[in-house]
């Protein structure tokens, strides 16, 4: 039963305050509100750790952990597809809730910030109480075996890398009606020389899957091409011998797996459209 | 806990039990213009402000609010002066069985700080959360617009 709401200043306050029994850190409250039988005496909140920012420091975007999807969405400078991202996440209200080191710790299939960090190459800052900097490879490594939340860690700060000059990121997901969790979303990012030969990809699928995971076959297929080399059909089929679709009660594999190839497509689309323009 | 909070306005101290949502103490405590629909963070109907932010109440833990500002529809307006978003509901017949409508007022509002002068489509994403179930949308998007351009012309 809660019997304690605390509100530490510092992260040293944080680590502190985890050493009550059945503590648990609160950031927007989304998700842990609405979990029955909580067997929790403490809640840790984390609003006045001032980890509520989004700053432009040399190559990347830093933002805390405690910033907002809305404050995303809002945030001129940061890429397009991560501003869809965080739109992506629910209405006006909802992302006003939901922070971005939230949606990390508490992981949930069909959550929509972090496939886009994963695309993007963001890296992690998480203490433990001691500071670790993760890439992204390593922060989805670890928590597909154990999410941030029940290894009593705090992330505090996401490091998304600036757009290059060649580059190009898109977020995807489908959803049957706004308001419900997405049946299925693909992020990418792409990065080319001045000649349009490939040199980084990244597909990330997410909601359709137990856990989100790059599509590396349809990576390595890309990497060191040239675009007009390679025929899209070819990369849906290799996508979907890849991947375990995972169905819904709301979609099949089937349908999953046709709405995968659609976005493959537009994904292509959309990178032969901005390598023209920046040709 | 000892919670410190103002409630439309006014500086207020409870002693609160932590598991409790904001929605069900601010009912509790008499402010049963803030509405239980789905309970679950869908419907809107809860909607407060807190920080001048519109936020979900039923998916709100009561501490989350503490040293903070909250607005329920009870502290826009009064029934002798109105405030302008509730006239021009009022006015436009934007309001069917009115169980949605404290939410959507407070989600107008919170846009309307920021935002005097909004496009239909900012008042569409301003609104976005707030589900009217007798779907008079149209009705309410005028209401908006309508209170936008008052509330200007009195500043």
């Amino acid at each position: 039963m809660l019997t304690n709401h605390l509100y530490p200043n510092t992260i040293e306050e944080v680590f502190e305050y985890l050493g009550e029994p059945n503590s648990k850190l609160l950031a927007g409250g989304t998700g842990l509100s609405l979990e029955k039988n909580l067997k929790l005496e403490t809640l840790i909140d984390l609003q006045n750790v001032k980890l509520s920012y989004i700053k432009a420091e040399g190559d990347y975007f830093a933002i805390g952990a405690m910033t907002s999807a809305h404050e995303i969405y809002k945030y001129d400078a940061l890429p397009d597809s991560l501003k869809y991202a965080a739109y992506s996440v629910g209405d006006t209200p909802i992302m006003h809730a939901v922070t971005i080191g939230g949606n990390l710790a508490k992981f949930y299939n069909w959550v929509d910030i972090p496939p886009m960090l994963w695309a993007m190459d963001a890296s992690i800052v998480i203490y433990n109480p001691k500071e670790t900097v993760m890439s992204s490879d390593e922060f989805f490594a670890y928590s597909r075996k154990n999410n941030v939340s029940a290894r009593r860690e705090l992330i505090a700060e996401i490091r998304v890398p600036k757009s290059v000059k060649n580059s190009f990121s898109e977020y995807q997901t489908f959803m049957t009606t706004e308001n419900e969790k997405a049946q299925l979303s693909l992020a990418s990012y792409f990065e080319w020389d001045d000649k349009g030969e490939i040199g980084k990809t990244h597909f990330v699928l997410s909601a359709a899957v137990g856990f989100p995971i790059r599509i590396t076959a349809i990576e390595d297929k890309l990497n060191g091409s040239l675009l007009n080399d390679i025929e899209i059909d070819e990369l849906i089929t290799m996508a979907l011998d890849d991947i375990k679709l995972v169905s819904s009660y709301k979609s099949t594999i089937e349908f999953r797996k046709h709405i995968l190839g659609v976005y493959i497509k537009r994904t292509i689309n959309g990178l032969k459209e901005k390598m023209e323009v920046t040709k | 806990m000892e919670l410190n909070v103002t409630i439309n306005g006014e500086d207020r101290e409870f002693f609160v039990d932590p598991g409790m949502l904001l929605l069900d103490f601010l009912r509790s405590e008499g402010y049963l213009g803030v509405k239980n629909g789905c309970s679950e963070g869908t419907c809107g109907s809860c909607t407060v402000l807190v920080d001048d932010k519109p936020l979900k109440s039923c998916i709100m833990f009561v501490g989350q609010v503490q040293n903070k500002k909250v607005l329920t529809i009870e502290g826009l307006g009064t029934p002798e002066k109105p405030h302008p978003l509730q006239d021009e509901f009022v006015e436009e017949g934007a309001v069917q069985c009115g169980f949605c409508i404290p939410g959507m007022i407070l989600s107008a509002n919170a846009l309307l700080i920021t935002n005097p002068d909004p496009t239909e489509e900012e008042i569409k994403e301003g609104l976005d959360g707030n589900l009217c179930r007798c779907t008079g949308y149209v009705k309410q998007i005028k209401a908006v617009k309508n209170a936008a351009k008052r509330m200007r012309e009195e500043n």
